[in-house]
């Protein structure tokens, strides 16, 4: 092959793609440069540079592809770069120039990124399919780590304060791209001290604050074990949390949402304990 | 299996994790625990203790996580060598292959039996003794 060939344009209504020819050198950069004045006229936003067949990239090249995406950038336009090899990758990355060549998988990722294509919104709803891993993640939870039998009961919505008197919750907050909430594993004293003792082997009695982190703990281990599901089967993502504690008696947690909160109810070997759960869209 | 007296890293920010993995080693007949809260102090008591022969690092912790605790040991010259076990919350499968890109020796996922931890320290062990 040799650096004659033409760039070969793909002019789409937003975009255009500019497939290279297998050798970017010195001469194909000259020419390149002579075409880069009528390709920023396009009336498009985002260009894509199409590597397919590039074999060879010479530092000519590399310099008019970073001067040509500085020329796009001032213009509020968008450079993103198809189907580089790994050694093309490699090299990008070694001289810092990721940034300038902005390598995406397809063009529609590229008008993704560029934000003119935008990701429908996933409706997530409190139902059955949410639900379930956090029940699952619970029984799972206190039977693996703390030899504790639990039992789900029927969910409902939470009208107002419980007659369950909590003493100890571990809470969460949920983050998504599309919705957010709250989560909270909450025990009676009795419950969480049955439920720690069983899981240490010891034999405590009064809530100090290492006991009660015990909380935030478990309400960790069922948020990972629902986000693994909501994630590899039900394609749901959510953020990393960081569980906090709260305590004291006669707990009555109050959401500051619109939402429905749905109670989890749970009895297990160790006492009845239950999960209070809302997500709103973001 | 490792020896008994192998000196194990403990590394949760969550003291009840770390005395639920202590418990389960003491069961499996470990006794010499070093604890710390994250990847900057368990990286210190590292350079401190020299000897330890295992490391059980939470992946999730706040100021140094468990796998930016695992790069560390793995650049470094005198512990790149140190059996490292990951014990994680979530287990997607991004995050198992950055984990084994860094050089984990095996990863557990909570909510995790004492036997299940048994069985990956033996895996880890029988590992290393068939790389030796």
């Amino acid at each position: 092959m040799s650096s004659s060939e033409a760039f070969n344009l793909q002019e789409e209504e937003k975009f255009i793609v500019i497939q290279f020819p297998s050798l970017l050198d010195k001469e194909t950069a000259e020419k390149m440069r002579n075409n880069m004045q009528n390709w920023l006229l396009k009336p498009v936003d985002v260009f894509f540079f199409d590597f397919k067949k590039v074999l060879n990239i010479t530092q000519d090249a590399i310099v008019l592809i970073t001067q040509f995406q500085r020329l796009l950038t001032k213009n509020d336009k968008h450079l993103f770069s198809l189907n580089l090899s790994k050694s093309l990758i490699d090299l990008i990355r070694e001289k810092g120039l990721n940034n300038v060549f902005s390598p995406v998988e397809s063009t529609e990722d590229g008008l993704k990124k560029a934000g003119l294509l935008k990701t429908p919104k996933k409706k997530v709803k409190l139902d059955v399919q949410f639900i379930n891993p956090f029940i699952e993640g619970a029984c799972e939870t206190l039977k693996t780590q703390a030899q504790v039998s639990v039992s789900p009961q029927k969910p409902f919505v939470k009208k107002g304060p419980l007659v369950e008197n909590i003493s100890v919750a571990g809470l969460i907050s949920i983050e998504s791209k599309h919705f957010k909430g709250s989560i909270a594993l909450c025990f009676p004293k009795k419950t969480f001290l049955n439920i720690y003792n069983s899981m240490l082997g010891e034999e405590i009695s009064e809530l100090d604050n290492e006991v009660k982190d015990a909380a935030a703990e478990l309400l960790n281990i069922i948020y990972g074990y629902a986000k693994r599901i909501h994630v590899d089967q039900n394609k749901i993502h959510m953020e990393k949390a960081i569980p906090t504690v709260l305590s004291g008696d006669n707990l009555s947690l109050d959401f500051k949402t619109k939402a429905p909160v749905l109670i989890l109810p749970f009895q297990s070997s160790a006492g009845p304990f239950h999960i209070e759960i809302f997500i709103e869209d973001t | 299996m490792f020896p008994p007296e192998t000196k194990i890293l403990i590394v949760d920010d969550m003291k009840t994790m770390r005395k639920i993995v202590m418990k389960a080693l003491k069961n499996m007949g470990y006794s010499n625990f070093i604890e710390a809260e994250n990847g900057n102090i368990a990286w210190a008591k590292l350079n401190e203790e020299k000897d330890i022969g295992l490391i059980i690092s939470d992946w999730n912790m706040p100021e140094c996580t468990g796998l930016n605790f695992l790069k560390m040991v793995r650049s470094s010259s005198d512990f790149k060598n140190t059996p490292f076990v990951l014990v994680t919350a979530e287990s997607e499968m991004s995050q198992v292959q950055e984990a084994v890109q860094a050089g984990v020796d095996n990863y557990i996922v909570k909510p995790f039996s004492a036997q299940s931890l048994q069985e990956k320290l033996m895996a880890v062990y029988k590992k290393r003794l068939a790389a030796a």
